[in-house]
């Protein structure tokens, strides 16, 4: 019955430092193979990737490719009907493709190029009369698309259109005994759903509903002895908890409580020293997802080389300042 | 991209699989045109049908071909106003896709949704069914939180039965103790009062004792023991027995 730890064990010739001309390669490449195999078989995420990539050159201080392209691709994206904005060209408007999109639209500060009273009506439309929201007109419930919808509004700063107090209490109905939030009311904590409610709590203003130290002890026992953080008890650890975790304990004022350069020395040994990228655990295959969230659990960590990250929003903090957007930090 | 190691291969290798990939490619892009072209003419193509479950089989994350799908059943819906023997078999045809696709993905939310909205649409769904299937996924993997998820939606259905839903609980953790899922199904379960107490008390102290490295188990001893029915002295005498 007893159980053995699961965790992963570090190697000795590990990188330990960050392979930044190689990641640069890595992320640029990624976004010109437009017709491999990865990228088709991938389409249905394709916005989401771009702001994966996109985002993560920006934390690195590079922007290779031309911002017309992408804007345009963007506003192809957008369904004239709905005012959402889908995955890719030929695919459905999704909330999850709707927030994507305004972040990257807001890395280059072309908002105005879409329909924004459409994404506003797309979000808005999606709001249930329990303050929940759904992620398209299909009506599934997660508490990762109230994360999307607010998120959204704020960058468009159209916060006014929802009904706020109705959607916290829907987030608050999720809040489990341990302190966490899982994706619907009575749904297990998990540190990804986590990261959505305390973010949609730290845009709303409204953390202060949280407890505080319970949630925190719950993220900080995350940790592994290999310094990799989990995303739930009793499972492996996986750089892009690196994120989910950090960043919420960043919101909740508790970053001190996990051991930084433990978690330092794991999220550099996930870097692929040939290929560039970051993977979920060393020796495994790199990914945009997973070298954005490296790189970004990187910058929370202080690296001076990396930009500084938005913790609610995953976003260079220029940008958020740029937009005026404050969130609430607990002490 | 979770848990794929990376695996060298020789130059030959590469070339085959560029040529199965270069393949694959084509095959889905041909498939997804004709699916397109279908779905903008309103109407219900079973070829089109057919080729939007060879991709979702391999690729079940493809969202807008679920979407698709619910727009025929819809089709379906209207077509069969009369004819109800029609409707259920071809609903029943489609819980059964899902489940092969959840049977490849079982982590995979489009799935899961498609099947709890073909449910939701269906003149006479078997949410007991639903139940049954449930227990089988998780005992295939105890911790799919898609599948709990899912579950809950179908007790919402069903009702509740407190004793058995307990009892699903404790079955759970006797066969593994570090079965977080099962200590926060039992958090939701349970009013703890001065008469369940003792016994939650019992059965978390068994657990950490048996394997006091697994972690799953603290969090809810701890939860119990900031419970305002303990008293003072009783936390104090559980507190000083984790000192041995």
């Amino acid at each position: 019955m007893g159980s053995i730890l699961k965790d992963v064990e570090l190697k000795e010739n590990i990188p330990t430092t960050v392979i930044f001309s190689k990641h640069i390669e890595f992320l640029t490449d990624y976004g010109q193979q437009k017709e491999s195999y990865e990228a088709v078989m991938t389409d249905y995420l394709r916005m989401s990737g771009m702001y994966w990539c996109l985002t993560a050159l920006e934390l690195i201080n590079t922007s290779p490719f031309p911002k017309n392209d992408i804007v345009e691709f963007i506003k192809s994206c957008q369904d004239t009907e709905s005012g959402g904005i889908s995955a890719s060209n030929d695919h459905d408007p999704h909330l999850l493709y709707t927030l994507s999109a305004v972040q990257i639209l807001c890395l280059y500060d072309s908002l105005d190029a879409i329909d924004l009273e459409g994404v506003t009506r797309y979000v808005a439309s999606l709001q249930n009369p329990d303050g929940s929201f759904a992620g398209d007109k299909w009506g599934e419930i997660d508490t990762r698309f109230s994360f999307c919808a607010v998120a959204t509004l704020s960058l468009i700063k159209k916060l006014d259109v929802i009904n706020i107090d109705k959607a916290v209490e829907f987030v608050k109905s999720c809040m489990n005994f341990d302190g966490g939030f899982g994706s619907r009311p009575q749904s297990e904590s998990h540190a990804g759903l986590i990261y959505c409610c305390v973010a949609f709590l730290s845009i709303t203003g409204k953390l202060d509903i949280v407890n505080q130290d319970n949630l925190a002890w719950w993220l900080c026992e995350r940790q592994l002895p290999s310094g990799g953080l989990n995303g739930r008890p009793e499972k492996l650890p996986d750089v892009c908890y690196s994120w989910w975790v950090l960043s919420s304990l960043a919101m909740l004022g508790r970053l001190h409580w996990i051991d930084r350069n433990a978690l330092k020395k794991y999220i550099l040994a996930c870097q692929d020293i040939e290929t560039g990228g970051f993977a979920d655990r060393p020796g495994d295959m790199p990914d945009p997802y997973h070298t954005l969230f490296g790189l970004a659990a990187l910058s929370l960590l202080g690296l001076e080389s990396i930009e500084k990250v938005n913790a609610a929003f995953c976003m260079p903090q220029s940008v958020i300042d740029k937009l005026q957007i404050h969130i609430q930090m607990l002490q | 991209m979770h848990g794929r190691i990376k695996v060298r291969t020789t130059e030959e290798q590469k070339i085959l699989k560029d040529k199965e990939n270069k393949r694959k490619i084509c095959a889905y892009k041909k498939g997804m045109a004709y699916i397109l072209s279908s779905r903008k003419k309103d109407s219900y193509d079973p070829e089109s049908f057919s080729i939007s479950s060879q991709i979702l089989l391999l690729n079940p994350h493809v969202y807008t071909l679920w979407n698709y799908r619910k727009e025929v059943i819809l089709m379906e819906i209207q077509k069969c106003c009369n004819m109800e023997n029609e409707l259920v078999k071809f609903l029943e045809k489609e819980l059964d896709f899902t489940q092969q696709c959840i049977y490849n993905s079982p982590k995979c939310y489009s799935t899961w949704h498609h099947r709890y909205w073909i449910l939701e649409n269906h003149p006479s769904p078997n949410w007991d069914n639903e139940y049954t299937l449930c227990l089988k996924y998780l005992t295939v993997d105890d911790r799919n939180f898609l599948c709990w998820d899912y579950r809950r939606l179908i007790l919402n259905k069903t009702g509740l039965c407190l004793e058995k839903e307990l009892e699903f609980s404790t079955d759970r953790l006797n066969i593994n103790f570090s079965n977080y899922s099962s200590w926060h199904y039992r958090s939701t379960l349970r009013v703890l009062n001065a008469d369940t107490l003792e016994n939650e008390l019992n059965l978390v102290q068994n657990a950490v004792f048996t394997d006091p490295y697994d972690t799953s188990a603290w969090f809810y001893f701890r939860w119990i023991l900031n419970h305002k029915e303990i008293l003072r002295e009783k936390r104090k005498e559980v507190l000083e027995s984790l000192k041995n």
